[in-house]
């Protein structure tokens, strides 16, 4: 079942002469539960592609589809509704608030979107990101690789119809971020959480059901690696 | 490169990229040397013009002396407290053929000076020069605008004359001048001051001349602007000469007129008066207050008081405004200080960033806003200035002339610095004691505090939870939110309370002297018979017309109602015990002003309250209704009398021997007496026939304050009040021997009228004319032409408005830099919570809730300083200038608390639309300050 669709995506920086294309008539589908990474050198237009697919961030022209919703047609604070419903985006900066601690980062957009809050199901993505001991912690008295999991945990929470990690992986180092790789698949698996991620570490990327690869706004090449939460392609 | 000191280029370089924030401090600081040029020209070049236009009125001189000759000249020159002296005197009167109105003015009036006194006397020339010599002469303008057949250039011929009127009247006993207090007898001759009229032949009197032997040809020279002392009605054009330095005649009336050293100055002015003469001193009070000569102190205290309170008010609130932007920019600044240091700055040079940015910054405010604050003096001066003409007098020829001494400007300089060197002290300090790795990673000063989730506060909603966190964690960055919005509450509030009680204490200056005033309106007017304890022939005739008044009124359809009330100004006494003991507190404070020591209870009770010896009080009687509806509003008993719990003691109202008092204190009361609602007590007064006292004992009905009375009169002063019916006066008269009220209390008839009424208005005017028992009052009579204490509590009014305008612009600006660089400061936060889904209008409540849980935080905290400089502000006020009833303005605390919500709700709201507007991507990435 097709969760994500883009259709002629492009975005230009600038105006006149110092116009720069980060995109440049992208296009291509996902299906739910699809673990996509993308790949590509530094300025080929990926995290452009991941901030328009988030909604945090509108195309100069095309389209994305979402469970069939056009979201950039939406007004403002019906795509800020439908961010917190829809779509989970982890940080390579973790982007924690710093005065919240584990628990309410992770309940945030639980909270912005006025629904009583799921106690069990706190306890349960605190459980899973490991951060049982650090429930009351503010950002600040984490380290790195535990910050991630609340940003992951919070990504989840809601079960967003696809999660976006902007290279999740880029500030830990090897052991925080085989972790993190792990939370990330695990959720993809057993939740057939679907999932975008970033990356330049080709082990990580090799790790995805398909791999789109970027260069100058365009994908050169969309390969599908394994069939999704299955065996090699 | 050049050989720079390496931290200050850096400085310059984060200066330079971070201009808006360098601005808010150069604006910060060009705005405290513009208040305190404000402050020190704006008091100078205020006072300077106050003495100028009061010296308009009558001169440049503090002290004149009469009657003076050569010897007592010498001796008053001689004295050390006489600084200069000029002196003037009167030739007497010449015909002046050529007048242009000789029916009202034939003569002219030629005085004499000394070439300093034209200066002196503020005389200016309108056309030619001032005379020379004693054979010049310049005449008013005056004539000529008269039609006076002169011109520069002419000769006129003098033969001086004093005036004289003989009385020729055979049908008549006397003719009366009652604006010169003269009465002139059939056959009598008296002399005429300077000023009297010519009324020309009449049936009256007739006018003599003597000759007083001098006699001259004067060249006219010049017209002059009509001199202050001119006077209309006078029969003498003003004329001046040169004194004649060579005049054989020994002068006897020499006007001389002194500027003095106040400081050197004996108590009161004795000395002079013993030299000149009781009677031939007159003391020039408007300039000597304006210039801090006066004994009363009142001005200069108030002047000084105000200075050093807009100076601390303007040193404080810059502080916080340049260390609120310093603060903000900690995080910044240690970063790049941070890596300094990483390679070798040492802390000193790590403070000195600190100190070199706020000074460089000083360095270029300091000629803006001495500049800029000059101008604005010259233009508030120049807005002001018609108020104070409207006070003072005409004073349009006199230019706004820009005072401030260089003493001034380097107190201005000298506070300036001292308030940018404490504000940037503590910034200095932290930076210099942060080291080079936390600096650089920006996590200097976290706390270790953990914070549990509290379920049961999600009731407010996520922006209320949201909020009490950003708020209850981040004190330390809301800190400077909170600091500028306790400020302004605080400026606000301290500001409003100061204004009212130097208002209270101007305008208890102008109403200090005992008075009972019937409030009327538009359409009510009073007609009032004098009492006459004699029972003259005189007051029997004014009696019998009031009383054919009265009928004829009662009778007018256009009067709706007449009542009929008495004043009794010290009609009777009443024993020492009855004034209470907050009275005589007060009493024994403005005794001891005056005998310059503290009386001990033994003087103070053998000499001036002995419980056997009475106090006077005044008496105002009301018609039954008036008195019954006033006992009904202040819940009074039916019987008996009502107590004004209104009176003011002050040392301007009670004298006590010849002396001054060592300074001016004034003392309202709240509680005349200890007497309570139902307790009785005894009205005394002389036995018409006997002399004897007579005891009428009353009972106390209630008690009324001037807010009480209001619609009814209003009384001031220092004296005890009662009011009562008309059956008690009658009692009190019947018991003193007098038939009638209305010979021991004025009798006033308060004429209440459906429309006003021309005939009956000229009616009342004439009956009220003829005579001396009888007067008649309405509105516009009743409007008293304030003084110029009055002036000067509607000047610092003024000025006070001004002052915490432009206060509460630094706090305002102080709010704007801190709210405006909080909200910078969360651009990655604010970014953050809108791409997990926090809707724009989720913010902005996010935003008023914080705004209202900071604002619940500083009320506390301002409303504990508010009331802490209240309490020592009104302290220090009743400890200089006595108990006053100093009124909390609780009315302006709620708007101060209304305006800074408003203020920080909205700007915080502003903020977030105006840097929102921003690309979120750009925010979530931004990672600076």
């Amino acid at each position: 079942m097709e969760i994500l669709r883009c259709e002629h995506l492009s975005k230009i920086y600038g105006s006149g002469g110092n116009q720069v294309k980060a995109l440049d008539d992208v296009s291509f589908s996902v299906e739910k539960g699809e673990f996509v990474a993308i790949v590509g050198p530094s300025g080929s237009g990926k995290s452009t592609l991941l901030h328009i697919l988030g909604g945090v961030d509108r195309p100069t022209d095309g389209k994305v589809y979402i469970s069939d919703t056009d979201i950039h047609s939406l007004s403002e604070d019906k795509l800020a509704i439908f961010r917190r419903r829809q779509i989970g985006i982890v940080y390579q900066f973790y982007n924690l608030l710093p005065v919240l601690n584990v628990d309410e980062n992770i309940v945030l957009p639980h909270l912005l979107d006025g629904r009583k809050l799921d106690e069990e199901r706190l306890d349960l993505v605190v459980e899973q990101m490991g951060l049982l001991d650090r429930r009351n912690n503010l950002p600040s008295q984490l380290s790195g690789g535990q910050q991630q999991r609340v940003s992951i945990g919070r990504a989840i929470f809601n079960h967003p119809a696809i999660v976006l990690a902007d290279e999740p992986t880029g500030n830990l180092d090897r052991k925080n971020g085989e972790e993190i790789m792990n939370l990330l698949k695990k959720s993809n698996h057993e939740q057939k959480q679907t999932l975008i991620l970033i990356t330049h570490d080709e082990s990580i990327a090799l790790q995805a059901d398909r791999m789109l690869y970027f260069e100058d706004g365009r994908i050169k090449k969309d390969e599908k690696i394994r069939v999704s939460g299955g065996g090699v392609a | 490169m050049k050989n720079h000191n390496i931290v200050h280029y850096v400085t310059r370089q984060y200066m330079r990229l971070n201009r808006k924030r360098t601005f808010i401090t150069f604006f910060g600081i060009t705005l405290m040397v513009l208040l305190m040029t404000c402050v020190f020209a704006g008091k100078d070049t205020a006072v300077n013009y106050l003495l100028e236009v009061s010296s308009l009125q009558s001169g440049k001189w503090d002290v004149s002396l009469q009657q003076m000759d050569t010897e007592k000249i010498n001796k008053v020159k001689e004295l050390p407290y006489v600084l200069d002296t000029t002196q003037a005197y009167s030739l007497g009167m010449t015909d002046f053929p050529q007048s242009g109105n000789p029916a009202e003015h034939p003569y002219l009036e030629v005085r004499a000076y000394s070439p300093d006194c034209f200066e002196w006397m503020n005389i200016s020339v309108s056309s030619g020069r001032l005379p020379e010599n004693d054979r010049e002469l310049v005449v008013s303008k005056t004539a000529v605008e008269d039609g006076a057949g002169l011109e520069i250039g002419d000769t006129v011929g003098a033969e001086f004359f004093h005036r004289s009127l003989t009385g020729i009247q055979k049908d008549a006993e006397s003719t009366v001048f009652p604006l010169f207090s003269m009465e002139l007898k059939q056959g009598e001759t008296l002399e005429v001051p300077w000023n009297f009229p010519y009324y020309g032949e009449n049936e009256s009197f007739r006018e003599n001349h003597e000759m007083t032997g001098e006699k001259k040809e004067y060249k006219i020279v010049g017209f002059i602007d009509a001199p202050s002392y001119e006077q209309n009605g006078a029969a003498g054009y003003a004329a001046l000469t040169a004194e004649d330095r060579n005049a054989s005649v020994k002068r006897s009336d020499v006007q001389l007129l002194l500027r003095l050293d106040m400081d050197r100055l004996p108590r009161g002015f004795q000395e002079l008066v013993s030299v000149a003469g009781e009677g031939n001193i007159k003391i020039n009070d408007y300039r000597m207050v304006f210039a801090g000569k006066s004994s009363d102190s009142t001005f200069n205290v108030l002047v000084t008081g105000m200075t050093v309170f807009f100076v601390v008010l303007i040193m404080l609130t810059s502080m916080i405004l340049i260390y609120n932007v310093f603060n903000l920019s900690f995080r910044e600044r240690s970063q790049y200080l941070g890596m300094l240091s990483s390679v070798g700055a040492t802390a000193k040079q790590r403070r000195s960033s600190i100190y070199y940015e706020a000074f460089f910054l000083l360095a270029v405010s300091l000629p803006v806003g001495i500049l800029a604050g000059i101008g604005i003096v010259k233009l508030g001066m120049h807005l002001i200035c018609p108020y104070i003409q409207l006070l003072l007098g005409p004073a349009e020829n006199i230019p706004v002339r820009l005072h401030i001494s260089v003493s001034a400007l380097a107190v201005i300089i000298l506070l300036s610095a001292v308030t940018v060197l404490l504000s940037s002290f503590f910034p200095a300090r932290r930076i210099a004691k942060a080291g080079a790795v936390e600096s650089i990673r920006g996590n200097y000063g976290k706390a270790d505090k953990k914070y549990k989730m509290r379920i049961r506060n999600l009731r407010a909603g996520a922006e209320g939870y949201l909020a009490a966190c950003f708020v209850k964690r981040q004190r330390k960055k809301s800190g400077s939110v909170r600091m500028a919005g306790i400020v302004f509450m605080v400026l606000l509030f301290v500001t409003a309370f100061s204004s009212q009680a130097v208002h209270t204490i101007a305008t208890q200056k102008v109403n200090h002297s005992a008075s009972m005033e019937m409030k009327l309106n538009k359409n009510q007017w009073e007609l009032s018979l004098w009492a006459d304890g004699d029972d003259s022939e005189d007051w029997k005739r004014a009696r019998a017309k009031m009383d054919a008044v009265e009928e004829e009124l009662s009778a007018d359809k256009n009067v709706k109602k007449v009542e009929t009330w008495y004043t009794g100004m010290f009609a009777a006494l009443v024993k020492n015990e009855v004034p209470g003991e907050e009275y005589w507190d007060a009493y024994r404070d403005i005794v001891n002003q005056y005998m310059h020591r503290e009386l001990s209870d033994e003087e103070f009770e053998r000499d001036y309250r002995k419980d056997d010896d009475f106090t006077t009080v005044s008496i105002q009687v009301l018609d039954d209704d008036s008195l019954h509806q006033l006992k009904e509003r202040i819940g009074a008993l039916d019987n008996g009398i009502i107590f004004v719990n209104d009176v003011t003691l002050s040392t301007d109202n009670w004298k006590f021997g010849n002396d001054s008092p060592d300074r001016y204190r004034s003392f309202h009361l709240n509680k005349v007496t200890d007497l309570g609602q139902g307790d009785t007590f005894s009205l005394w007064s002389s036995d018409r026939k006997t002399g004897e006292l007579a005891e009428i004992p009353l009972q106390v009905a209630g008690f009324a304050t001037n807010k009480d009375l209001e619609g009814y009169f209003t009384v001031d002063g220092q004296y005890l009040w009662i009011i009562m019916s008309e059956s008690e006066a009658s009692e009190l008269a019947k018991k003193t021997g007098y038939a009638d009220v209305a010979l021991i209390m004025t009798k006033d008839l308060r004429i209440q009228l459906e429309e006003a009424d021309k005939n009956l208005f000229q009616q009342l005017t004439q009956i009220a004319g003829d005579g001396d028992f009888l007067s008649f009052r309405t509105k516009t009579d009743s409007e008293i032409v304030e003084g110029v204490v009055s002036a000067i509590a509607k000047i610092t009014d003024i000025l006070l408005l001004c002052f915490v305008v432009l206060t509460s612009i630094i706090c305002l600006i102080n709010l704007v830099s801190s709210i405006g660089g909080r909200v910078a400061e969360r651009q990655k936060e604010f970014a953050v919570m809108e791409s997990v889904g926090m809707t724009k209008r989720q913010m902005g409540r996010m935003l008023l809730l914080e705004s209202i849980r900071i604002l619940g935080q500083g009320i506390v905290a301002a409303s504990l300083i508010s009331g802490i400089l209240t309490a020592v502000i009104y302290k220090v006020l009743s400890a200089w200038f006595g108990r006053m009833e100093f009124r909390i303005p609780y009315g302006q605390g709620i708007l101060a608390v209304v305006v800074t919500g408003a203020a920080m709700a909205g700007l915080s709201i502003y903020f977030f639309n105006r840097e929102s507007s921003r690309n979120l991507i750009e925010n979530i990435r931004n990672d600076m300050v």
